[in-house]
């Protein structure tokens, strides 16, 4: 089993918070559309012929795209590669660009989930962020695509925004308690490199919001998702009826992938790789048939440690046994050692260690102290 | 025999030694162009990061006069206090020294000192201006103080500069000529002076000998006069730039011995090295034991290292004889060792170099001075660490070590440094003017109150004008009382101080406010207490981490990630599980940044 995201390095306009790689034109659209579909054939190997379980439209936004330009690089995934009968197709989108047509477009040509950036479901603060859409336009966005029969909704909501205090984050989870979702994504403002909010940060115009406070809204969170029948899968996502982001989840438990597209990261158990994250400079080496990108081989404790770090982000943990096949017995030791240390942190039971969910909030913390 | 000249470099710290050791270097084509760098002789890394010598270091060099070839012999040495054992040890195997005096400061406190190590050894001493280049240079006034101190020939002081090379044939003429050729007798039985040595992973040890009389070569078979170990030469050369190996070393020569020792206790800095067959009659006085001024413990990060610990220490106090250390064990920390320093900048670079050299993470607890203990049943003990406080049941009275300060400034400074004094419980007992601008004080103050940034703060109220030197003047009772520090509760003894009863409180407060912020959240609160016996005096709390989970793990870039979480990792490399708190290094030395 194996996954492919594609990236598509595009936006209308850039968030404030935001370090992912896109662009703020669309010059190069179709030229792109073009390399990342060139870029397909070029590494069709790389999954060694592993058949597809999930494919992702990440950006940057996808939902900048056409339909036929999604379809044709669908189809020429298909073309290359084998498709399991249930897969999950995953595309990115913002509620700025979910009309009608397009939701009706992407459903026929096999978008089967949706992951749409609200981010905030108020004004102040979306405009605050930079985003384009209101509280409003958002929620609609979310029932048409219901309404057009997309059963598989995700949304993405950011806390430790300063100014959304508890209140406003309070109201945020109360909008959304009528939304027809399936699945949500809530991450922390972090403060990334060369983003507008750095910047400001440099310039002392902008200050993170206070751990204790932050600490608060992601507590409010978890609780708001118990009581609204969201299983907490992982750090940061919750689902429910069992409706994980399959795609997700495979990062997370070691499965390959291949990430086309500038930026995109790739996986295969024996390197990591990542694409050029400059538009011209991506395209022009597709054009000229070879692939501007990074590799990482991965020696055997950076292995230990990227499974500990994915696994232990999960609800599922590590294993215990699996270790001890892969790993040098003396890791193991250290990492009984910390395992005790952390106990409290910890569920254990069989074979399997998982960081308790009220515990998860310091998972850095303790997945630091495991490393080898 | 009589072309051989053996000299070391003196001076008081940034005078300019080994930038006019280069030009020597150069001069006599010791270092080719190739190899020539900076301080050339300061090749360990902490030397050259720091821009300071740490180590002395000996090189052998080729001069040729008036058709004759010497063998000259130089000994680079540090000018930081906390190294003058390595300049005692230099002197003692030469029979000249450059004294070095920087012409835009004037004789300054290790200038003194350092002086009158030499003169105290019969070293034929001969005065340098250095910096000459420099536009702030002020040679006849420095000329003055140095004809006053040494009572020599204003026309003896050689102008010089390491920079241009100014005066460099000058002073290689003057060695050959002034300093004598060592005496000693080649025929006579072996007779050689251990004065440093280091720790090989391939040869084992090397010591590096001053030869007084005789002669060795691979083969031979000597041994140490105070252990009467026997050994058989493996290697003997002499020191270039690189050891170079020799047929023999004769009387006269500095050179290195290789002996196949493996076990780094059996050499002893200061012993004498003599032949199995036709020993010398008596061993070379050794040197002088040296005095730790202050003492902290070493501990290894991880408990299991003890023993490689000891090993290293082992090794590197080969390489620093003024390293002294026994075992110990502390409560909060284990097993570790006490150890005796000559000044904070020598732990911190015995602390260094044990991470650099040997691969050990250590803690280095709080450090103090030397107490002596009296009890009411009429004992009395050497306290080494406040934690061997008898209980107040049972003690009579402590007593302090107190020191002689010397202090020249320029005038214009004295009250900020009387001011100073007076802070760190000195009294002043001498004031004289050595130049109408220049002044030298002489307080008698605790040593405790100087070893730790005394120095640093002197420098910074007299804009680096003023120079200090001290010795020890014996104990004085004192009113002390013992400042303990809790973790969540338990004392912690690593981090226990003696201080004085008066500035207790003020004390406990700073210690706990700084102990905060350095000690890192932790995923529960962390109670610091500043107790006097069982009275609690001030309280401080660190919060538990709340959240760490800011970087997202999204669009599979796991690289990333995997970097942030290996560098919050390190940050805790160096931290030391106390109870089940960890408490970075940085905290155990909180106590010397209390203002
Ligand atoms: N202008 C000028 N600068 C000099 C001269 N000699 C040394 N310096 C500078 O003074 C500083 C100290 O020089 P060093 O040679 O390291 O002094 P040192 O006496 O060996 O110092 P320690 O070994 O640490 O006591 C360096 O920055 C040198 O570049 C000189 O003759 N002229
Ligand atoms: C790669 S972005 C693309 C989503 C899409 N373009 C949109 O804006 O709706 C995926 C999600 O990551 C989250 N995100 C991006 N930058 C973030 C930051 N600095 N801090 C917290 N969350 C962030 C946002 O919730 C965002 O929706
Ligand atoms: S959050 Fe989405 S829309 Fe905003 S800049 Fe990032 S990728 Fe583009
Ligand atoms: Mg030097």
């Amino acid at each position: 089993m194996s996954s492919i995201y594609i990236h598509i390095p595009f936006c209308h306009s850039k968030c404030y918070y935001c370090g992912f790689h896109s662009v703020a034109s669309c010059k190069d659209q179709s030229k792109m559309v073009d390399a990342i579909c060139k870029e397909l054939i070029l590494r069709s190997d790389f999954l060694n012929g592993k058949t597809i379980e999930t494919i992702y439209f990440g950006g940057g936004t996808p939902s900048i795209l056409k339909i036929e330009e999604i379809e044709k690089i669908l189809n020429q995934i298909k073309s290359i590669h084998t498709i399991v009968d249930n897969p999950e197709i995953s595309l990115e989108a913002n509620p700025e660009d979910l009309n009608k047509d397009f939701l009706i477009g992407i459903k026929n040509i096999g978008i089967n989930r949706l992951s749409i950036g609200i981010q905030s479901l108020n004004d102040d603060i979306l405009k605050f962020i930079n985003r384009r859409h209101t509280a409003k336009e958002a929620i609609e966005a979310v029932c048409l695509a219901k309404e057009i029969g997309f059963d598989n909704i995700s949304i993405d909501l950011i806390y430790g925004i300063p100014n959304q205090d508890n209140s406003i984050w309070e109201e945020n989870l109360r909008k959304i308690e009528s939304l027809p979702i399936s699945h949500l994504s809530s991450y922390c403002l972090s403060i990334d490199d060369n983003t507008v909010f750095s910047k400001k940060e440099e310039r002392g115009e902008f200050s993170q919001m206070p751990e204790d406070e932050s600490e608060m809204q992601y507590r409010m969170l978890v609780e708001w998702t118990k009581k609204n029948g969201f299983e907490h899968y992982e750090i940061s996502n919750f689902c429910r009826d069992g409706l994980i982001s399959r795609h997700n989840t495979a990062y997370w438990q070691d499965k390959p992938y291949l990430g086309i597209g500038p930026a995109a990261h790739s996986y295969n158990i024996e390197t990591r790789q990542w694409n050029c994250s400059n538009n011209p400079k991506y395209i022009k080496a597709i054009e000229g048939g070879h692939i501007a990108n990074e590799i990482e081989e991965r020696d055997l404790d950076v292995q230990f440690n990227e499974y500990l770090m994915t696994s232990l982000r999960t609800k599922w943990g590590i294993n215990l046994k699996e270790m001890e096949e892969r790993f040098p017995k003396a890791w193991l030791e250290h990492l009984s050692k910390k395992i005790i240390k952390f106990k409290l942190h910890l569920n254990t039971s069989d074979n399997k260690v998982s960081i308790k969910e009220e515990s998860l909030f310091i998972s850095d913390e303790i997945i630091a102290e495991f490393f080898i | 025999m009589k072309n051989i000249r053996n000299f070391c470099i003196i001076a008081h710290i940034d005078h300019g030694k080994s930038t006019l050791a280069d030009r020597l270097l150069e001069e006599t084509k010791t270092v080719s162009d190739r190899e020539a760098q900076a301080q050339v002789l300061d090749d360990m890394d902490i030397e050259r990061e720091r821009g300071i010598t740490i180590k002395s270091h000996a090189i052998q060099m080729d001069y040729l006069k008036d058709g004759e070839k010497y063998i000259l012999n130089l000994i680079d040495t540090p000018g930081h206090v906390d190294f003058s054992y390595e300049v005692s040890r230099s002197i003692a195997a030469c029979e000249g020294a450059l004294l070095i005096v920087d012409a835009t400061q004037g004789i300054q406190a290790q200038t003194i000192s350092n002086l009158y190590l030499a003169i105290d050894n019969d070293l034929e001493i001969i005065p340098i201006l250095n910096k000459m280049d420099m536009p702030n240079a002020m040679p006849e006034e420095v000329k003055d103080q140095i004809e006053d101190l040494l009572g020599c020939d204003r026309d003896d002081i050689i102008e010089a500069s390491g920079k241009t090379g100014l005066g460099v044939n000058q002073i290689l003429d003057t060695i050959v000529e002034k300093v004598e050729a060592p005496k000693g007798e080649l025929n006579d039985n072996l007779q050689a002076l251990i004065f440093d040595s280091t720790y090989n992973s391939f040869r084992g040890v090397i010591t590096y000998v001053r030869m007084y009389n005789g002669k060795i070569k691979k083969g031979d078979t000597v041994k140490f006069v105070s252990t009467d170990s026997e050994y058989k030469v493996d290697e003997v050369g002499v020191l270039r730039l690189q050891p170079e190996e020799r047929k023999e070393i004769c009387a006269g020569d500095v050179g290195y011995l290789i002996l196949g020792i493996k076990k780094s206790t059996e050499v002893k800095v200061g012993d004498t090295v003599t032949s199995v067959e036709s020993p010398c009659e008596k061993a070379i006085e050794g040197f002088e034991e040296v005095k730790p001024m202050v003492y902290a413990g070493i501990y290894p990060i991880d408990s299991e290292d003890y023993e490689d610990l000891r090993a290293s220490m082992e090794k590197l106090q080969l390489n620093d004889a003024s390293l002294t250390f026994e075992p110990e064990s502390s409560l909060a920390l284990g097993f570790g060792f006490r150890c005796g320093f000559l000044g904070m900048l020598h732990m911190e670079i015995v602390q260094e170099r044990l991470d650099r050299e040997f691969n050990m993470n250590v803690i280095t607890t709080v450090p103090n001075v030397m107490y002596m203990a009296y009890t009411r049943k009429g004992e009395v003990f050497e306290m080494h660490n406040p934690s061997d406080m008898p209980e107040p049941t049972v003690l009579d009275k402590i007593e302090e070590p107190y020191i002689k300060a010397q202090i020249i400034s320029q005038a214009d400074y004295i009250g900020q440094i009387m001011s100073l004094c007076l802070e760190k419980r000195g009294t002043l007992t001498n004031q004289e003017y050595i130049s109408p601008t220049r002044v030298e004080l002489s307080f008698e103050m605790p040593l405790g109150e100087i070893v730790f940034d005394f120095y640093d703060k002197l420098k910074s109220i007299t804009k680096g004008y003023a120079s200090f030197d001290y010795y020890q003047i014996g104990f004085r009772p004192s009113k002390l009382v013992k400042l303990d520090i809790l973790l969540n509760g338990e004392s912690v003894d690593a981090l226990s101080t003696l201080i004085h009863n008066d500035n207790a409180v003020y004390w406990g407060r700073r210690m706990c406010e700084k102990l905060k912020d350095l000690i890192p959240r932790q995923q529960f609160d962390i109670a610091i207490q500043g107790a006097i016996g069982a009275k609690i005096i001030s309280r401080e709390t660190v919060k538990a981490v709340r959240k760490d989970v800011t970087a997202k793990c999204y669009g599979g870039d796991i690289t990333r990630k995997r970097k942030l979480l290996e560098k919050q990792k390190k940050g805790k490399k160096r931290m030391k599980q106390v109870g089940n708190v960890e408490v970075p290094q940085k905290a155990f030395l909180a106590v010397l940044k209390l203002d």
